[in-house]
């Protein structure tokens, strides 16, 4: 979470509905995690496969993630991407991936190590309108849903100074276009 | 006689000096040197995490004329070290309509991968004040693998072009020509040749770490 009134009114909405709909829900606060960056080594992929080579709260997220039916992002939208907090945790989510290749929508993609994928929805808080980098993060959201193989991927934007029911109301929007049923 | 105009290089690639962004974004800088430029390199894996380090890469970035970003494509977009560092530059404004060039390779053969992050350093650039001169991206990076492009032999040909057009247009004062944006994204080997070396690397280098039995190892399975 990037920690904005409207995120976490958007992660309380997110756990409010699963919760009705029979899911459980783990959640992890990224800012108050001390997640290194990926060296960028591919370790994970040729010394100790499967598993970051850097042991921190990293390695906890990738494995929350694998073991996941849905992954929810919670984001300030940061030059049409996310922040450097969900940054850093994607970005050390490549172990759950195999090194080799395969063709996903049509482009060179890295196969999956487990059986499952996770759905994908992923909300970003927008301090003020702008139309480039909503479609940027919505195209964002499309490509890692490519990558990580989502059955089901949405992307939902919270305006800056949205109320409880306007955040409730994108989150489930963003939910639905995931495939979750409610 | 006229000041000599400065460019910086920030590298955002996490393997820092010994990265194929720095050996592209090195590149221009040289042929910005022989051309009269102060040039100057930020790695940002030595900065981003270090007292003052974002502080320095922001006075530095301030200073310049010129800043061109190299980095290697994570995930669809920037590095974490990048983003971190393009959030502290954009919180300050630091550009003052000073250009802002950015270079991105990605592992995959397409080149096309790295347009999202391409137009993320087009709205950092908007945000924080400098002018979007424009980019460059390469699919098939890691065919490089960090060698010096004068290293890298004749594969890389389109590379040299397009880079040598890239620094002739800015030392004019003009944006990155149409013709190097089309040059580099050119395919430099075939792709099944690439993915081939590829998949055949990864055992090969699992071999050499003795876990050539465990690459599709499962840590997280039930």
């Amino acid at each position: 979470m990037g920690g904005e009134r409207e995120l976490a009114l958007a992660g309380a909405a997110a756990k409010g509905l699963l919760a009705a709909a029979g899911w459980t829900v783990e959640d992890a606060v990224l800012r108050d995690l001390d997640i290194a960056g990926c060296h960028g080594c591919f370790g994970c992929w040729v010394r100790t496969p499967g598993e970051c080579v850097i042991d921190d709260p990293g390695r906890d997220i990738a494995r929350m993630a694998a073991g996941s039916d849905l992954a929810i992002w919670l984001t300030p939208v940061t030059f049409g991407g996310y922040s450097s907090h969900l940054k850093r945790a994607v970005d050390r989510m490549i172990p759950n991936l195999l090194p080799f290749f395969t063709t996903v929508e049509g482009v060179t993609r890295h196969t999956l190590r487990y059986d499952k994928a996770q759905r994908l929805m992923a909300v970003g808080l927008l301090r003020e309108p702008d139309e480039a980098a909503e479609r940027l993060f919505r195209a964002l959201v499309e490509h890692n849903a490519a990558n990580f193989h989502s059955p089901g991927r949405g992307a939902a934007l919270v305006r800056a100074g949205a109320d409880e029911s306007e955040v409730a109301a994108v989150v489930r929007d963003g939910l639905s276009a995931a495939g979750v049923a409610l | 006689m006229s000041e000599p105009r400065s460019a910086l290089l920030i590298t955002g690639s996490p393997r820092g000096h010994k990265s194929t962004s720095q050996s592209l974004g090195s590149y221009v800088m040289d042929r910005l040197a022989e051309r009269g430029w102060l040039t100057d390199t930020a790695v940002l894996a030595a900065k981003v995490g270090a007292d003052g380090g974002l502080d320095d890469v922001a006075d530095a970035a301030r200073a310049a004329n010129l800043v061109i970003l190299a980095q290697p494509l994570y995930v669809d977009s920037l590095p974490a070290i990048v983003v971190r560092t393009l959030e502290h530059l954009a919180e300050r404004k630091v550009g003052s309509g000073q250009a802002l060039v950015a270079i991105v390779n990605c592992g995959f053969p397409e080149a096309e991968h790295n347009g999202l992050a391409l137009e993320m350093c087009e709205l950092f650039a908007r945000e924080a004040g400098f002018h979007w001169a424009g980019g460059v991206a390469l699919g098939m990076g890691e065919a490089i693998s960090a060698r010096a492009l004068r290293d890298a032999g004749g594969m890389v040909h389109n590379v040299v072009r397009a880079l040598d057009l890239t620094a002739a247009a800015l030392d004019q004062g003009d944006d990155v020509p149409d013709e190097a944006r089309a040059l580099i994204r050119k395919p430099f080997l075939p792709a099944m040749v690439y993915l081939w070396m590829g998949n055949s690397g990864w055992k090969r280098q699992a071999g050499e770490n003795g876990v050539a039995n465990r690459l599709y190892a499962r840590p997280y399975a039930d």
